[in-house]
């Protein structure tokens, strides 16, 4: 896989939804029943938390 | 004796003591010594960020509370400033994890009314502890064992005699790890508080 661009990086935040704190992003994730398969992590970009895939 | 007449009789037996005090003023040896306080409370999960998981912790807390740093007039009465400090025992009833062990310390102003029975305070600080983090294991939980809390509590006291008192509170505590392990969801819960102190 190579490795992704700047611009690859802005994009998946933008396209992801922030969220304030870790736990507002868990609470998200189990909400929809997602929290098994979904990592929070803090973006570098915004400086906000989104969800990603787990594994 | 039927219900109603019981009752009838607790009442008026509070009416008759509340006046036989409000007869004699009392007023006590100002409290600026040591004073330990035992403190027993319920905490239930709130929101504002942290973990989505229910929690209801049990906090057993037993306070130093040191000499006044300063008391001067104010209102009527006199405004103290003084330290606590805490070993939090807190079985946690509810959640993922079963407890949250821990010591803190905080400030502490009180208004105290001119005899010295009544008091309002008002405390804030914070400290660290451990607890069986399951945040690996639950979404939501804790990501590791140690983490570091603060606190606020809010409350009234009530001086039952030269050396004791009685309380009742409202206390806010935090949990979290601040970011040193990446699970981190940390846990916001508040709840009330009741407590029994000797002075020194
Ligand atoms: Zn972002």
């Amino acid at each position: 896989m190579k490795k992704p661009t700047r611009e690859d990086v802005r994009q998946r935040c933008s396209r992801k939804r922030r969220y304030l704190t870790q736990g507002d992003a868990l609470e998200a994730a189990m909400l929809r029943g997602v929290e098994r398969q979904r990592v929070a992590y803090l973006c570098p970009i915004c400086g906000r938390w989104h969800l990603a895939s787990a594994g | 004796m039927n219900s109603r007449r019981a009752i009838w009789l607790v009442v008026a037996g509070l009416w008759s003591a509340g006046c036989a005090r409000a007869e004699e003023p009392v007023t006590f040896r100002p409290n600026l010594g040591y004073e330990l306080e035992m403190m027993s409370g319920v905490l239930w999960k709130v929101g504002g960020g942290a973990t989505p998981l229910s929690y209801t912790l049990v906090p057993q807390i037993l306070s130093l509370k040191i000499p006044p740093i300063s008391a001067r007039p104010w209102a009527g009465g006199t405004l103290v400033m003084r330290s606590r400090f805490s070993l939090l025992m807190e079985p946690i009833v509810r959640g993922p994890e079963h407890y949250y062990l821990g010591l803190a310390a905080a400030g502490e102003i009180e208004w105290r009314d001119a005899s010295g029975r009544f008091t309002a305070f008002f405390a804030a600080g914070g400290g660290f502890g451990v607890m069986d983090s399951k945040g690996y294991e639950v979404v939501g939980g804790q990501g590791q064992d140690f983490n570091l809390n603060w606190l606020m509590h809010c409350g009234a006291r009530y001086r039952t005699g030269e050396n004791w008192q009685v309380s009742a509170g409202l206390y806010f505590q935090h949990i979290s790890n601040k970011g040193m392990n990446k699970v981190n969801p940390g846990l916001n819960a508040l709840g009330p508080t009741l407590g029994i102190s000797k002075l020194f």
